[in-house]
């Protein structure tokens, strides 16, 4: 328990159709150095999970693939190293089975926080796009509506990159909806950029998370107003800290304070 | 926009309503076209404009006016008529300070005589530091001074050097913005003001001779002596001191009024003010001195509490101030709810539903019930003895236990005063309007609606998130919104929101700001 306040569940759910080959080129190159050098800094417990999705027959033969969270950062560099880019189809691509596996296939640990960061450059099926097989629905049938509901059920919260115009609005939706943030990107360079100030920001709120438990574990009683004052912090940012360090059940309420 | 002569007319029409609104202020109102013929402007158009200038009072932040310039500017070129009547009304009523200096400065530069009329009179309201702003923003980002706003300065520094007092303390609190105004409008001071402002030989009876003397006093014993003989005030007066004693405190703290108090109270901590008893006696009385001084500002006293982490009784006294200052400007009489979003996505929001459910609480005089949900629902219930109103302190802990999680239903809410039959008139929705489970609220309120006899008005404070796609799904059904944004801790500009509560309705806020009349100079000083 003392060390759950440090473990960080990160999932890629990533488009792997022939659009996404200069991506994951970069990431490739690029990713697991970010990922070393942020977890060292912040002494970050970090395991790394991967789900691929593609598309639905008759568009592709795959429709996703799910790559088990690891702590060992090198066999995650192994995995991107043999993720390929190819087929899709029509534009519209399978998001919503990702996210739906990236929520109900991985074994995401309890106490963690749960990050996940959306990555494509094509919206989900049955949501307006134009070229879509699939206009009335995507044949999972699932919705934005229902993902983001599993997710939020989950304590998934997640992040979207969009590489092009076309993602833009319904990657914005997905990660609204859970909590997350949207970035557009146009190139590959942009995104890594991307990713990076996310996840340090991610990761700078562990930090006062982190603070924040060890004073109220020292003190259980104490106030928002006096954690604040302790921690140097404002009272908006400690009371958000409580809300997420509950969230993750890391601080348990008494039974008989209960209201639910 | 009417073009030539019908463009005159369509002046007329605007300035006649803006100086009589009691002509008519319905919710759609006429303007001519160019060819004559009346054209109806929507509702819908007006009501975005007027909620969009409404919605800024809960996301400003200070200090900002360039940020804020747009939103002006596009008001007044979209509403003028509104933007006449709302101006008056928020020099009456609204709370951030950077509005204000806005409307001077967009009205002094308005192509509508009138509009620079208002701006005249309503600079007269400002202190010096604000019109000196107001300068360099007209001159920076709107790109012209016109006459007119020479000849309100002109009067202005004319005023306030016809009283000595006033203007000590202005020449003490704002040299350098008094200087600014002279030089830059190219205004000619009078001898007492060039001796003060520009020769730096200020005469014997001046608060400015009186810092002079603190500067040279030996003793702390002198020191507080001046202090108190002159009035000198601390912000002035701590800059001349280099010791700090008790007594000097106690000298200074006298000679300062209740809001300076606690502008200053993050100052005075530093100090010591509240480690002594006695300085810290003289601070409370301030403090109640503060409860009935209109003068005082909630959002300095709530800002005053964030920034100077005051202790625990300093803090609840303040917080009793600004309590009872909001209690005095408005009284909710609508039944209302409260409605927070407690879904995985809404860490933030629990935060800012607290100091809502407390600031609504300390000034509501109807039935106010607060419910959180995620796809199901609870009502927070707070535990207070008597007759006495719920504090901040007791909300934290009704909310103390409550985790962000599960999906989002807001309509879940609303079911379950359905099912209770709890009648309300407004909700208040703390949310990143991310619904996405049945019982959806557009469905639930038809159905509250329908079965309670109800069509209580919906007011979004959205916490995160970029949707619209739940406030417009209300809109096309018709349902009343109103919806507001706050970005990060902007949270402390949230009394604002209670202004709109305390109205019966939005259309009957909106036809109260247009009952304010555009100001206008007395006779006798437009004849000079």
């Amino acid at each position: 328990m003392q060390d759950d306040i440090n473990a960080v569940d990160l999932a890629f759910i990533v488009d792997t159709t022939g659009s996404m080959g200069g991506l994951i080129a970069a990431a490739q190159n690029q990713m697991i150095a970010l990922l070393e050098e942020l977890t060292q800094a912040a002494q970050i417990d970090l395991r790394l999970g991967i789900v691929e999705y593609r598309d639905h027959p008759p568009q592709d033969k795959m429709v996703y693939r799910t790559h088990a969270f690891t702590s060992q950062l090198q066999q995650a560099q192994q995995t991107i190293r043999e993720l390929t880019a190819q087929g899709g189809g029509d534009a519209p691509e399978a998001v919503l089975d990702g996210v739906v596996a990236a929520c109900r296939e991985l074994r995401w640990r309890k106490h963690a926080r749960r990050l996940a960061v959306l990555v494509g450059d094509a919206p989900p099926h049955g949501v307006g796009a134009g070229g879509d097989s699939f206009a009335n629905g995507c044949p999972c049938g699932e919705t934005i509506e229902s993902i983001t509901c599993l997710a939020e059920n989950t304590q998934v919260t997640i992040h979207a990159l969009g590489l092009t115009a076309a993602a833009t609005t319904s990657f914005t939706a997905i990660s609204s909806l859970t909590g997350g943030k949207f970035f557009a990107a146009t190139q590959a360079n942009e995104a890594i950029q991307h990713l990076s100030t996310l996840l340090r920001s991610e990761f700078g709120h562990l930090e006062l998370d982190r603070r924040v438990l060890a004073a109220w574990r020292e003190n259980p009683d104490i106030s928002i107003d006096e954690l604040a004052e302790q921690l140097a912090s404002s009272r908006h940012e400690v009371s958000t800290s409580l809300v997420r360090l509950f969230s993750r059940d890391l601080i348990t309420a008494p039974v008989t304070s209960l209201s639910e | 926009m009417p073009r030539g002569g019908a463009a005159l007319r369509f002046f007329r029409d605007l300035i006649n309503k803006l100086v009589h609104p009691a002509s008519g202020h319905s919710s759609t109102h006429e303007v001519y076209s160019h060819d004559h013929e009346v054209m109806t402007m929507t509702q819908n158009l007006e009501q975005d404009v007027r909620v969009e200038i409404l919605n800024s009072f809960l996301t400003t932040p200070h200090r900002k006016l360039e940020e804020l310039a747009p939103l002006h500017t596009s008001a007044l070129e979209r509403d003028p008529l509104f933007y006449g009547h709302l101006a008056p009304w928020y020099f009456d009523k609204g709370e951030v300070r950077d509005h204000k200096l806005l409307f001077v400065s967009h009205m002094a530069t308005s192509d509508y005589s009138e509009f620079r009329e208002a701006a005249w009179v309503l600079l007269q309201q400002l202190a010096p530091y604000e019109v000196a702003r107001v300068l360099d923003h007209m001159k920076r980002v709107i790109g012209k001074t016109p006459r007119s706003f020479k000849g309100a300065v002109a009067h202005y520094l004319k005023t306030r050097e016809k009283n000595t007092k006033q203007f000590d303390g202005a020449a003490l609190r704002a040299r350098n913005d008094l200087k600014h105004l002279y030089a830059s409008l190219r205004l000619r001071p009078g001898s007492r003001a060039q001796a003060i402002l520009f020769d730096e030989q200020p005469p014997e009876d001046s608060a400015l001779f009186a810092l002079k003397l603190l500067a040279k006093a030996e003793s702390a014993e002198e020191q507080a002596k001046t202090i108190l003989d002159h009035k000198i005030p601390y912000t002035t007066a701590i800059g001349a001191i280099k010791h700090i004693t008790p007594a000097l405190l106690v000298a200074l703290i006298n000679a300062m009024s209740p809001q300076e108090v606690i502008n200053n109270m993050a100052s005075l901590k530093r100090r010591g003010a509240l480690d002594d008893k006695d300085v810290k006696a003289l601070i409370d009385q301030k403090l109640a001195e503060a409860t009935s001084d209109k003068r005082v500002s909630t959002l300095k006293a709530k800002k005053a509490i964030e920034v100077a982490k005051l202790d625990e009784e300093t803090e609840r006294t303040l917080t009793e101030v600004m309590d009872k200052r909001v209690a005095d400007k408005v009284e909710i009489k609508r039944p209302t709810a409260l409605f927070v979003d407690k879904s995985g996505s809404m860490t933030q929001a629990i935060e800012v539903a607290k100091q809502l459910a407390a600031l609504i609480s300390a000034v509501i005089a109807a039935e106010f019930r607060v419910y959180a949900f995620d796809t199901a629902t609870f009502e927070v219930k707070v535990d207070v003895k008597g007759d006495k109103r719920p504090a901040m302190s007791d909300w934290e802990q009704a909310f103390k236990f409550i985790k962000a999680n599960g999906g989002t239903s807001i309509g879940v809410a609303l079911m379950k005063m359905l099912k209770e039959r709890v009648y309300v008139e407004q909700i208040v929705i703390v949310t990143d309007e991310g619904e996405n489970t049945a019982p959806y609220f557009r469905n639930a309120y038809e159905e509250y609606a329908k079965e309670m006899k109800a069509a209580p008005a919906v007011i979004i404070v959205q916490v995160g998130g970029a949707s619209h796609g739940f406030s417009a799904g209300l809109q096309e059904r018709g349902i009343e919104l109103m919806r507001y944004q706050v970005k990060g801790d902007e949270y402390y500009s949230l009394p604002t929101v209670l202004h709109l509560l305390a109205a019966p309705s939005k259309s009957e806020l909106v036809n109260i700001i247009m009952e304010y009349k555009l100001p206008e100079r007395p006779k006798q000083l437009v004849a000079k």
